[in-house]
C-alpha cells in the first residue's frame, strides 16, 4: 500500500538506457587495457550467462528442471570445435563470427531427438528423464572417439578461420569483444522469446497445464517447442565456450556442467532478467578467485544453493531488489533498526563457520587465519556459531 | 552353463544391492511424492560411516550402526526441511536434494579424502561359498544377497503384516482421511523416509565392501536406481524389483561378452562410415550406455513403465 505513494525511481525512463550503457561498457571493457587475466574471466563469464539464459527459459518460465542441459551445450561446443577444424568450410570462407550458428544449429538437432522422450510430461519425470538422457550422451564419449576426441577431447584454434569485422580473433581483446556480443545477443534472445506467445504459453504450462490443455493448447507441445528454442540457444552458447577456451572435453555434456547452469539460474534468480548474469558471475568469481583461497569453494558454493532454496527462492537479485524495494519504503534508518541485527548474525554466523570448516580440514593450506588457529579453535569457533545462529533466530523472529 | 550360471549369480547379487536402493526410493515417492536426489549419496554415507565404524569396532558392528546413523540422519532431513519445502511444491524439494548430493559428496571428499579407502569385507567372508560348473562362487556375493533378502524380507513384513504398516499403507492410499482418523500423518512420513534412508544405509555398508567406497560412488548409482524407477514404473515396488535385476543383469552379463555388433549384423557392413563405427562396438562397450537406451524406449513406447499404475 506505501509503494504507489512514493516515485518508482527504477521505473522512471531512465532505467533502460542506463543498464544499456553499463552492459556496453562491459562489452567494451578490453578499451581500459584489461589484463589478459580479467578479460578471460570475463569471456567466462559471458559464456556462462549465455548458457544460463537459456536455462532460465526453460526452468525460469516453465518451470521444466532439467538435470541435462549440458547435451545441448556440449553438443554445440563439439560442432563448433570440429567446424573451426574443417577444410572444406575454412575452403567456403566462413567466418568465425558465425561459428556460434553451427553450435545453435547442433543444439536445435538435438532438442529435436531428445526433445520428444523428455518433454512428454513435466515436473519430477521430466527432471529423472533429462537426467538418463544427459547420462546417455556422456556415456557415448568413449565409443565414438572420433567424434568426442577420447579422454584428451578436441583442440582447436579460433584464428584458424577469418572473420568479417577483424581478420582474426586470436587475440583476447578482440575474441571478448566477439563472444561478449554474442552473448549479449543470445540473453536477449532469451528474454525476448519469454515475452512472445510461446513464452507466455510456456509460463501457462508452468501455472496450470491442465487448464491450457482445457483451451485446446497441448502443454507437451508448447514444452517440446520451448526445448527446441532452449537447446539452440544452449548450443550456440556452446560454441561460445569452444570460442573461448579453443579445447572441448568431455567436460562440456558432463552431469557437472547441467548441474552448473542449474546452478547458476537459481543462485542468481529464476525469474529476473539480470539473474543468469549475476548467477554466471558468482560462479566465476568463486570457482577462479575463492578456489585460490581454499579447497572446499564447491563446498561452499553448494552450501550458498542450498541456502538459496531454502529461504531466497528469487536468488540474489530477488535479495537485491527486496532490499532496494525495502530501503526506499524505509529510508537508511529505518533499514538499519529494522535488519541491522539478523545481517550482523547471519555474516557473523556465516564467518564462524568458514573459520570452524577452513580450520578443521585445512589448517596448513586454507584461507588467513586457519593457518594461525591450533585445532582446537574450531571447536570453539563451532560453539560461537552455533551462538550466533541462535541469535539469527531470534532476530528473524523479531521481524516476522 | 559355465558362462551363464556365475554371471546369473553377479546379476542377482548386484541387482538385488540395485533393489535396495531402489525400493526405498520408490516407497518415498509413492509416499510423499518426493523424488530424493540424495537417495544414492545416503548410500555413500552408509558405506562411509560403515567404513569409519569398522575401524573402531570391526565390520559387524558397523554394518548394524552405520544404517542406523544414516536412518538418523534421514529422519532429520524430513522432519526439519523437506516437510517445510513441500508447501511450496515439488521443484524446490527436488532443488534441495540435488543440493545436498553436492554437499554431501564435498564433505565426503573434505572428511575422508579424494580417493578411495580400505573397507573391505572380513576375513570370514573371503573365502569360497561353493563351486560349480568350474567357477568359484566368492562368499561375499552370497552375502550381499543374504542380506538384501534380509532387510527386503523385514521391511516387507512391517509394511504388510504389522499395524504400523497398515497405517502406512492407509496413508499411501488417502492421507487425509488417515489423518482424520486420529493418526499422525507427519510421524509416518518420517518414519518411512527414515526406513528408505535405512535402506539405502545398509546398501553403504555391504556395497561399499564389495564393490568399492568412494566419492564417486554416489554419481554413478544415483543415475542408474532413477532408471530403474522409470523402468520399472513410479511408485511400484515390483516394477523396481524386475528393473533392479534386469539393469543388474545388462550391467554384467554385458561386461563380459566381446561380441561386436557387426560380427551379428553382418550384412549392414559397408553401408555407411557412420553405421561402421557403431558396428565395430563391442557389447561390453555398450554395457554403460544400455540403461539409458532401455530408460528412453520405455519412455517411447510404454510411458508408465512396465509396472506402474499411472504415466511417467
Amino acid at each position: 500500500m506505501m509503494r504507489l505513494q512514493l516515485p518508482r525511481a527504477g521505473r522512471s525512463g531512465y532505467g533502460a538506457p542506463a543498464v544499456g550503457a553499463g552492459l556496453a561498457l562491459l562489452v567494451l571493457l578490453p578499451l581500459f587495457g584489461a589484463s589478459r587475466y580479467w578479460l578471460v574471466l570475463g569471456m567466462q563469464v559471458w559464456v556462462l550467462a549465455a548458457y544460463a539464459y537459456s536455462y532460465q527459459l526453460l526452468f525460469g518460465r516453465a518451470g521444466m528442471l532439467s538435470f541435462g542441459h549440458a547435451v545441448y551445450f556440449g553438443l554445440g561446443a563439439f560442432a563448433a570445435a570440429h567446424a573451426l577444424n574443417s577444410r572444406a568450410l575454412a575452403a567456403m570462407g566462413l567466418p568465425v563470427e558465425m561459428i556460434p550458428l553451427i553450435g545453435m544449429l547442433a543444439g536445435l538437432g538435438a532438442a529435436v531427438v531428445f526433445g520428444f522422450p523428455s518433454t512428454r510430461r513435466a515436473g519430477t519425470p521430466f527432471a529423472m528423464v533429462t537426467l538418463g538422457i544427459g547420462e546417455l550422451v556422456a556415456a557415448c564419449f568413449l565409443m565414438f572417439p572420433g567424434f568426442f576426441g577420447g579422454e584428451a577431447g578436441i583442440s582447436t584454434n579460433r584464428a584458424a578461420l577469418g572473420g568479417w569485422v577483424a581478420a582474426n580473433y586470436g587475440a583476447a581483446d578482440r575474441a571478448y569483444v566477439l563472444i561478449a556480443l554474442w552473448a549479449l545477443a543470445l540473453g536477449a534472445m532469451a528474454l525476448w522469446i519469454a515475452r512472445t506467445p510461446l513464452g507466455l504459453l510456456a509460463r501457462a504450462t508452468r501455472d496450470n497445464a491442465a487448464r491450457l490443455a482445457f483451451c485446446g493448447i497441448e502443454p507437451s507441445a508448447v514444452r517440446f517447442r520451448l526445448m527446441l528454442v532452449a537447446g539452440a540457444l544452449a548450443g550456440a552458447a556452446g560454441a561460445l565456450s569452444t570460442l573461448l577456451n579453443e579445447i572441448v572435453s568431455v567436460e562440456s555434456v558432463s552431469l557437472a556442467m547441467s548441474a552448473n547452469v542449474l546452478l547458476m539460474t537459481v543462485v542468481g534468480g529464476p525469474a529476473h532478467a539480470f539473474g543468469p548474469l549475476l548467477g554466471a558471475l558468482t560462479l566465476t568469481l568463486m570457482q577462479s578467485v575463492l578456489s585460490r583461497f581454499t579447497h572446499a569453494w564447491v563446498f561452499y558454493y553448494g552450501l550458498m544453493f542450498i541456502l538459496t532454496v531454502l529461504f531466497a527462492p528469487n536468488g540474489l537479485t530477488g535479495i537485491v531488489s527486496d532490499v532496494l524495494r525495502n530501503a526506499r519504503q524505509l529510508g537508511a534508518g529505518g533499514m538499519a533498526r529494522r535488519y541491522g541485527a539478523p545481517v550482523a548474525a547471519a555474516l557473523l554466523a556465516g564467518l564462524l563457520a568458514i573459520g570452524t570448516i577452513e580450520i578443521a580440514f585445512f589448517r596448513d593450506e586454507g584461507i588467513g587465519a586457519a593457518r594461525v588457529f591450533p585445532a582446537w579453535g574450531a571447536a570453539g569457533l563451532s560453539l560461537g556459531c552455533l551462538a550466533a545462529l541462535l541469535w539469527l533466530r531470534r532476530s528473524l523472529r523479531g521481524l516476522a | 552353463m559355465d558362462f551363464i550360471f556365475p554371471a546369473a549369480l553377479n546379476a542377482i547379487s548386484y541387482g538385488l544391492l540395485l533393489f535396495m536402493l531402489a525400493a526405498g526410493l520408490t516407497l518415498v515417492f509413492s509416499l510423499m511424492g518426493v523424488m530424493n536426489f540424495a537417495h544414492a549419496s545416503l548410500y555413500m554415507l552408509g558405506a562411509y560411516f560403515a567404513y569409519s565404524i569398522a575401524r573402531q569396532a570391526g565390520f559387524w558392528v558397523g554394518l548394524v550402526a552405520a544404517p542406523l546413523l544414516v536412518a538418523g540422519l534421514g529422519m532429520l532431513i524430513e522432519r526439519h526441511v523437506l516437510r517445510h519445502l513441500h508447501a511450496r511444491g515439488h521443484i524446490p524439494e527436488l532443488l534441495f536434494t540435488f543440493g545436498l548430493v553436492l554437499v554431501i559428496e564435498e564433505i565426503v571428499k573434505l572428511v575422508w579424502g579424494l580417493g578411495a579407502v580400505d573397507y573391505r569385507v572380513p576375513p570370514e567372508l573371503r573365502g569360497t561359498l561353493f563351486e560349480a560348473f568350474g567357477t568359484r562362487f566368492p562368499m561375499h556375493k552370497g552375502f550381499v544377497i543374504l542380506v538384501a533378502l534380509a532387510s527386503l524380507g523385514a521391511i516387507w513384513w512391517l509394511i504388510a503384516r504389522t499395524r504400523t504398516g497398515l497405517v502406512v499403507r492407509a496413508a499411501l492410499a488417502n492421507p487425509a482421511m488417515v489423518e482424520s482418523l486420529g493418526h499422525d500423518v507427519g510421524r509416518i512420513f518420517t518414519l518411512v523416509f527414515g526406513l528408505g534412508a535405512g535402506l539405502a544405509g545398509i546398501a553403504g555398508a555391504v556395497g561399499g565392501a564389495v564393490l568399492v567406497t568412494e566419492p564417486a560412488m554416489a554419481a554413478h548409482l544415483g543415475t542408474i536406481i532413477f532408471v530403474i524407477v522409470v523402468v520399472g514404473g513410479l511408485g511400484s515396488i515390483k516394477g523396481a524389483f524386475i528393473a533392479s535385476l534386469l539393469i543388474g543383469g545388462l550391467e554384467s552379463v554385458l561386461i563380459a561378452i566381446d561380441v561386436r555388433l557387426s560380427d551379428l549384423l553382418m550384412p549392414l557392413k559397408g553401408l555407411s562410415s557412420g553405421l561402421d563405427a557403431v558396428l565395430a562396438l563391442k557389447a561390453s562397450q555398450l554395457a554403460p550406455i544400455l540403461p539409458y537406451l532401455l530408460m528412453v524406449a520405455v519412455l517411447v513406447f510404454r510411458p508408465r513403465g512396465l509396472f506402474g499404475e499411472r504415466e511417467v
